[in-house]
């Protein structure tokens, strides 16, 4: 089956933001139309945010709707703009991206596993997987459960099989690399593995997987252009951009970074 | 036939005529690293403050259909880098020219008896930036200020001095300033001021407000001042702005540049533009005729 593999090139859009919802004690769910434009991507690509009178914020796009007409952002607020963009409904934000390179290997069952607020970029695999009648399962973790909130709800959407982690209260006691220690979900038995989450759950994962070559991270790095001019994402001990050949890297082509 | 792209810069031979522009990657060892795998002739780096700087805040940059607006604001991490950047450089076989920034001559000067400590192939002085207070344009406002920093450094430098200029109603008297300071080369040109507005948040849109405009918006205003450069002072120019393809380089060339820095063209068409701008230049010369690319310098001149 041949799909469109298609994006638009890295522009400015204006936004409108049409709803907030907080899904979780620390993420919310931000929809935006993108104002008499489209703004395609392909996962992992992500967008910078510009919130007016603030910064420009690297996020990733958590699902589009509408060939690129409405995007989904989650958010967990954690510095000043990210805390002003959850309070802008009915309000225009800048737009610039898609940024970063599409890594959609092919493949028929998927695993997908994401830590708070990886859970965006995995959802974007998600919907593009599931858009492909793949096989998708889908691990979520967080420390409490009151982090995961309302978040299986929208992931539900797209995998077959939805677990949750965290310490008390979700469908297994632990972390998410706890799931693939434990034999709850086995490696083998996936195509692709996907991961995002918070670099120390990266580094467990990388340590952990036996197959590089088939296990996708994506990393965060301080993403200040977003396209590869200003060098501030560069992933030190190797000669790549976050920006520009990420945010999604194959683990054999870092593992070198995430195991020093 | 074997034909050749090497080029000659303030007396040096590059083995090709392509650089990055300063501003583009340039300010740590794995950057250069990273330039140098691109396959450039040289490498140009960030330009260097005497103390580091932040910059502005993101938005910092805005993709347009014509080329990029930038206000970066100069961040980088002090001129105390440089000699980390020209031992990368070194590491990696390829020659490396210091991009400097001051605020005054004695600043400049100060740069520039840093930049020689490290003892880089070329020094490159920024006299026009367009968009950090004090830098650039402002430090350079006038043809007597451009002296008077140009004069200062050369007359202190060992080291090949390139003079970065933007276009200006007086470029050739500018450039001739430089020139007559004793700076081997002229670097045309550097970003024009410029700045987007959204129409909706009603503001503009760089952090900074205004920055400056590349890519190929200003591709023939730049060839214009090579031409303009080359015509009333056969001076040795580095083309920038807008080159994209081996015709937009060619064209640099034949207006009189001798190598041509690209900038733009990395993030709008990707790290492999060298690669393919060099092959189309042989192309080119394998078509024509010629065999090197001195013989191309300047050719567009009607004699």
């Amino acid at each position: 089956m041949s799909i469109a593999y298609r994006y638009s090139k890295p522009s400015y859009f204006t936004g409108k933001i049409y709803n907030i919802n907080r899904l979780s004690r620390t993420l919310y769910e931000i929809d935006i139309n993108i104002i008499q434009d489209k703004l395609i991507s392909l996962p992992p690509q992500f967008v910078l945010v510009c919130v007016p009178g603030y910064e420009a914020v690297p996020m990733s796009i958590a699902v589009q709707e509408e060939n690129g007409g409405v995007i989904k952002l989650i958010v967990k607020p954690v510095g000043e703009t990210t805390n002003k963009l959850v309070t802008l409904n009915n309000e225009y934000i800048g737009i610039i991206g898609p940024l970063g390179k599409p890594l959609l290997p092919s493949g028929d069952k998927i695993l997908l596993l994401a830590g708070g607020s990886g859970v965006a970029p995995m959802l974007r695999f998600a919907q593009y997987y599931a858009s492909l009648k793949k096989d998708i399962t889908f691990v979520f973790g967080a420390w409490e459960s009151d982090e995961i909130g309302d978040v299986p709800g929208i992931i539900r959407r797209y995998a077959s099989e939805v677990i949750t982690t965290c310490t008390n209260g979700c469908d297994i006691r632990g972390t998410v690399v706890d799931v693939l220690k434990y034999g709850y979900v086995r490696e083998d038995e996936y195509d692709y593995v996907f991961v995002a989450g918070p670099e120390i759950m990266i580094r467990n994962i990388a340590n952990y997987v036996k197959n590089q070559y088939k296990t996708i991270v994506i990393m965060e790095r301080l993403v200040r252009c977003g396209l590869g001019l200003c060098g501030s994402c560069i992933i030190s001990g190797t000669n790549k951009l976050l920006c520009y050949d990420g945010p999604g890297f194959v683990l054999s082509d870092i593992v070198e970074v995430l195991r020093q | 036939m074997d034909i050749t792209l090497e080029t000659i810069i303030s007396g040096k031979k590059l083995s090709n005529p392509l650089m990055n522009a300063s501003g583009i990657l340039g300010d740590a060892p794995d950057a250069i690293r990273l330039l140098n795998s691109m396959g450039f002739g040289c490498i140009v780096t960030k330009t260097l403050t005497l103390r580091p700087r932040e910059g502005y805040r993101p938005p910092i940059i805005v993709p347009l259909d014509y080329g990029l607006i930038n206000a970066v604001g100069l961040a980088n991490p002090g001129i105390r880098i440089g000699a980390e950047l020209v031992f990368a450089a070194r590491n990696n076989g390829i020659p490396i020219a210091l991009s400097i920034g001051g605020k005054t001559s004695k600043e400049f000067i100060e740069l520039a008896t840093i930049a020689m400590e490290y003892d880089p192939d070329f020094i490159e002085l920024n006299l026009s930036c367009p968009h950090t207070p004090g830098y650039g344009i402002d430090a350079a406002k006038t043809v007597k200020a451009i002296k008077d920093i140009v004069c200062s450094v050369a007359s202190i430098a060992s080291i090949p001095i390139w003079a970065k200029l933007s276009f200006s109603r007086n470029l050739v008297s500018e450039a001739e300033a430089a020139l007559s300071c004793g700076a081997s080369t002229i670097v045309l040109i550097n970003t024009i001021p410029a700045m987007v507005i959204d129409p909706y948040i009603k503001t503009p849109i760089l952090s900074h407000g205004w920055g400056g405009l590349s890519g190929p918006a200003i591709h023939p205003i730049a060839v214009y001042s090579v031409y303009r450069v080359y015509e009333e002072l056969n001076a040795e120019i580095i083309g920038v702005g807008g080159a994209e393809t081996w015709r937009d380089v060619i064209e640099f060339i034949l207006a009189g540049a001798s190598a041509v820095q690209i900038g733009t063209g990395l993030i709008r068409k990707g790290h492999n533009i060298v690669r393919e701008i060099i092959h189309g230049i042989k192309s080119y010369m394998r078509e024509i005729g010629a065999k090197s690319i001195h013989e191309l310098i300047g050719i567009a001149h009607k004699k």
